[in-house]
């Protein structure tokens, strides 16, 4: 509360109009006092002036935007006819933590600056009176509101002179100095899921360490601190989205600020407009530049992710889960090649099927992602139940190859199926049966480029899943359309019986890598639990190889099939409950367990970080950890330059890494990112790792080496 | 199908529980049981099929005394009590915090504010304003009698600790309370909550 004998105190100074020194008012945990850069007003021109604040210790006030509580300071002023008083040029704010919750605002003593911009014609002698009604807030941790109105005299001086500096002038300009200076960066902001990114270029980007950045619109950023990381000539803030964020604001402005340790504040301001609505074609000006999977800068815009999309397709047609069954599929259109016109129409119907399937998947997953659910591609691997099924089919499959039953001509493909007219719609499941049976192949291997997709607009990110499903149907396609092709191929005949035999292994290989996922993701005994299914499933399809030997099987042969399918699958629904989750222990590791609240209070201490995104079902991953991160080399490392190696595990679903990989633009793992010494520029390392470029990073990060080169993944 | 609905489960089964959680507004609203300043436990649950109004207060807390001191916040605990709306004031602040209270605390300060809430929930460890997120005070969250959460936020639309400035806000739980009970859509489902913080243990 102001005391009397200070309010009298502006009186005074009235009193005295030579020297008008203004009055400090003292308010609960807060003194505040107007004050004024110059001794006199000019004509003519702006006059900073400004509201200095003295906080008492463990107090403070707030900016623009306040953060998670709180309220901006506000200022009304009373002026001259023919005066004018601009907006608070707030200087750069501090992220003032209270337990969970965030607030932007001024500890200490500040000044908020204010220029006061006099009529040319203002009278040259007299003495002018501001009149400034302030409010505010100050907390601690408990909060007191306060006002007080200040006033300051100052006499005016004709336009073109130069008063001498006032007393206050060295803490008037000290705020002014932390103002946020204007950029002409070129920043871009993407909204992802739960997600704002925003993605900063231009010379002279401030380094990151020491750096936040605080967005001036309140409702649209988390209060949190956002995740900053310099990529290559780019500087990329990326924050969760407010809770409370209801509509886009037109443009996003944020204000980054860089403590030094000597206690130096620099702030620039960059803006972005808020990305236009979805819209499918184009690339937006907002993608990340930073696409998974290899493929460098160039990739501009859609273009080019469907081209590799379409090899990626292509490519899959070699994987161990699809090798064998399409292949198969292949032989059997050698026969078809005397019908051209069931060929061609069966080709189109098989792609149709494999684009839909992804398109199916991909579609599942966007929808997901836009409720807000922290997934990204591979997720159909991180649920224990579709593992479990895959590996189900895996085995079935593998026992209709091994002859054990047959799964009728329809899916092996031979010419019987085009006789009886049921060609086209056989052939579309067929395709739909590639993309089912790609999919363990296609998250481990595809992720990461898929990852880029997920970061397009709803439309072209389907389109690029579109472009995989054409490229893995393409090589039956052209067998179709191209019948001198199909006359290459080998005569179908009794080797093809053999080579089917031969196949089968691969789908029980793939089975088995399965089940080890399995285990990973549920523990030992619901896994035995899903074999012991498996058991009964291949019981079951015995059975059913027998009955179809027979002429007429009786019924009782029928429920028995259809009693051990159903306790085949009986496990399944077990599965999950049962699920101990399986993560192996650090004990005794050179690793710890990746959280976000980890690596932030690594990062803080300024300790080198290598970060390790992985997956137990991610082939890549584990090739990597063999090749380069589990030598005695690199633990040597790692001890010698005492660099932290945190390991996220994305095995089963984890917000947490998804929102992380999200940062890197990333949507899949592997992710290997290192952080140097000192708090630097975080370096992303390329999806291939080799012990010698691991090293060589490490190198740098323990050196806190400032500006190290920005790597991409290779091709 | 049942992919789509494997795949729902799988995701569900895997929510995680940060510390300060984030409800949303069309989902399930956390269920809770806490002891009201009588010592009897009251859930959630117990009111299914009402709609529910939470308000995270601190009877010490400026942004409090803005509402109470005003008598806004008691008509419109008047008005929706009157109306069936069941309204539970929730104190999560910690034990030695400012504005804790006990059951005795609690109602004297019911009695002398004239308080027209139907409870008056204690939650010295914060589970509840965790799991909702709570994070000012007063801080409104409205339930329908489905359970699901329809509206979020500030208790009004000016952003002051100045009670002169509640005949011109917006007051969004009344209006929010008025939708609902019409059948309609909440107009203003989520705004920004303004006030102190609220005061969790560590």
């Amino acid at each position: 509360m102001p005391t009397s004998p200070l309010r009298l105190l502006p009186l005074l100074a009235l009193l005295s109009v030579a020297a008008a020194p203004a009055a400090v008012v003292e308010t609960e945990h807060l003194a505040v006092e107007l004050v004024a850069e110059k001794t006199a007003l000019v004509a003519g021109q702006a006059n900073w002036v400004g509201l200095r604040l003295d906080h008492e210790p463990h107090w403070h006030t707030y900016w623009m935007n306040a953060g998670d509580t709180g309220l901006p300071t506000r200022f009304e002023w009373a002026l001259a006819p023919g005066w004018r008083a601009g907006d608070i040029a707030w200087p750069a704010p501090e992220r003032l933590q209270i337990g969970e919750l965030f607030n932007f605002g001024y500890s200490g003593t500040n000044v908020l600056p204010v220029a006061i911009t006099l009529p040319a014609d203002a009278k040259a002698g007299e003495t002018a009176r501001i009149t400034l009604k302030a409010d505010w807030l100050v907390c601690k941790e408990e909060c007191i509101p306060g006002k007080a109105t200040l006033e300051l005299s100052l006499p005016v001086v004709a336009a073109g002179s130069a008063p001498a500096d006032a007393p206050a002038a060295a803490s008037l300009r000290t705020a002014l100095a932390q103002r946020p200076v204007d950029t002409n960066w070129n920043a871009a902001v993407t909204a992802a899921g739960d997600r704002i990114e925003m993605r900063i270029s231009g010379s002279d980007l401030p380094d990151i360490a020491g750096l936040d950045a605080f967005a001036q619109q309140p409702q649209v950023l988390a209060n949190t601190p956002p995740r900053l990381a310099r990529d290559g000539g780019a500087l990329t803030v990326s924050a969760a989205r407010s809770d409370y964020f209801t509509t886009a604001p037109r443009a996003l402005d944020l204000v980054l600020v860089q403590r030094g340790d000597a206690g130096s504040v620099r702030a620039w301001r960059v803006a972005a407009d808020w990305p236009a609505a979805t819209s499918g074609g184009s690339a937006t000006a907002a993608a990340p530049s930073t696409p998974g999977g290899g493929s460098g800068d160039a990739v501009g815009g859609l273009g080019v992710a469907l081209l590799l999309a379409l090899f990626g397709g292509l490519v899959l047609n070699l994987m161990p889960c699809v090798f064998p069954v399409l292949s198969l599929k292949a032989l059997g259109l050698a026969e078809t090649a005397h019908a051209p016109g069931a060929a061609r129409r069966d080709g189109l119907a098989y792609l149709a099927g494999a684009v839909s399937g992804f398109v199916a998947l991909a579609a599942v997953l966007l929808a997901l992602r836009a409720a807000g659910q922290g997934l990204g591609w591979g997720f159909q691997l991180q649920s224990p139940l579709l593992v479990a099924l895959l590996a189900y089919l895996m085995v079935g499959m593998g026992l209709s190859l091994s002859g054990a039953f047959v799964i009728g001509a329809r899916l092996a493909g031979t010419g019987q199926s085009l006789a009886d007219g049921q060609g086209a719609r056989a052939a579309f499941f067929t395709g739909l049966l590639a993309c089912v049976v790609a999919s363990p192949c296609t998250a481990p291997f595809m992720g990461p480029a898929l990852g880029f997709a997920l970061t397009q607009p709803a439309l072209g990110a389907l389109a690029v899943f579109a472009a995989l499903g054409v490229g893995l149907a393409l090589p039956i396609v052209v067998l179709g359309f191209v019948p001198l092709l199909a006359r290459w191929l080998p005569r179908p005949g009794a080797w093809m019986d053999a080579f089917k035999q031969l196949m089968a292994w691969p789908l029980y290989l793939t089975a088995v890598w399965l089940f080890w996922v399995l285990m990973r993701q549920v523990g030992a005994d619901a896994a035995a639990l899903a074999l012991v299914g498996l058991v009964a499933l291949i019981a079951a399809l015995v059975l059913f190889g027998r009955n179809q030997l027979r002429v007429a099987p009786g019924w009782p042969r029928h429920v028995a099939v259809a009693v051990l399918l159903a306790l085949a699958l009986a496990p399944l629904s077990a599965i999950t409950s049962l699920a101990t989750r399986g993560g192996t222990s650090a004990d005794g590791e050179v690793w710890q367990a990746w959280t976000p609240q980890r690596l932030d209070e690594l990062r803080r201490a300024g300790e080198p970080v290598f970060v390790n995104m992985t997956a137990a079902w991610c082939i890549t991953c584990l090739a990597n950890e063999r090749v380069a991160l589990s030598s005695g080399d690199f633990a040597q490392r790692l001890q010698r330059d005492g660099i932290r190696y945190l390991k996220g595990d994305w095995t089963t679903q984890d917000a947490a890494i998804t929102a992380y990989l999200a940062e890197f633009s990333r949507s899949g793992v592997p992710l290997y990112v290192v952080y140097p010494r000192g708090g630097g520029t975080p370096e992303v390392l390329p999806q291939l790792l080799t012990p010698g470029l691991v090293d060589a990073a490490l190198a740098r990060a323990a050196a806190g080496s400032s500006s190290p080169p920005a790597t991409r993944s290779p091709p | 199908m049942k992919l789509i609905s494997t795949l729902l489960a799988a995701a569900l089964s895997f929510s995680a529980a940060p510390l300060l959680a984030k409800v949303e507004v069309g989902q399930p609203a956390p269920g809770f049981s806490l002891t009201d300043s009588n010592g009897k436990t009251r859930s959630l649950e117990e009111f299914k099929g009402k709609t529910v109004v939470l308000e995270w207060t601190n009877a010490e807390c400026p942004f409090v005394k803005k509402h109470y001191g005003s008598g806004n916040m008691q008509a419109q605990q008047k008005d929706a009590t009157g109306a069936g709306v069941v309204w539970l004031s929730i104190n999560s602040g910690a034990p030695g915090k400012q504005g804790q209270l006990d059951g005795a605390g609690a109602n004297a300060l019911i009695k002398t504010s004239n308080g027209a809430q139907t409870a008056y929930l204690l939650d010295p460890e914060g589970k509840a304003g965790k799991a909702y997120g709570a994070k000012t005070t007063p801080h409104m969250y409205v339930i329908d009698g489905q359970g699901v959460l329809r509206y979020m936020g500030g208790i009004d639309s000016i952003q002051s600790a100045d009670a002169a400035d509640i005949p011109k806000a917006t007051q969004y739980v009344k209006q929010a309370l008025a939708e609902l009970s019409g059948g309609k859509p909440v107009s203003v489902p989520v705004s920004q909550p303004y006030g102190c913080s609220v005061k969790y243990g560590s």
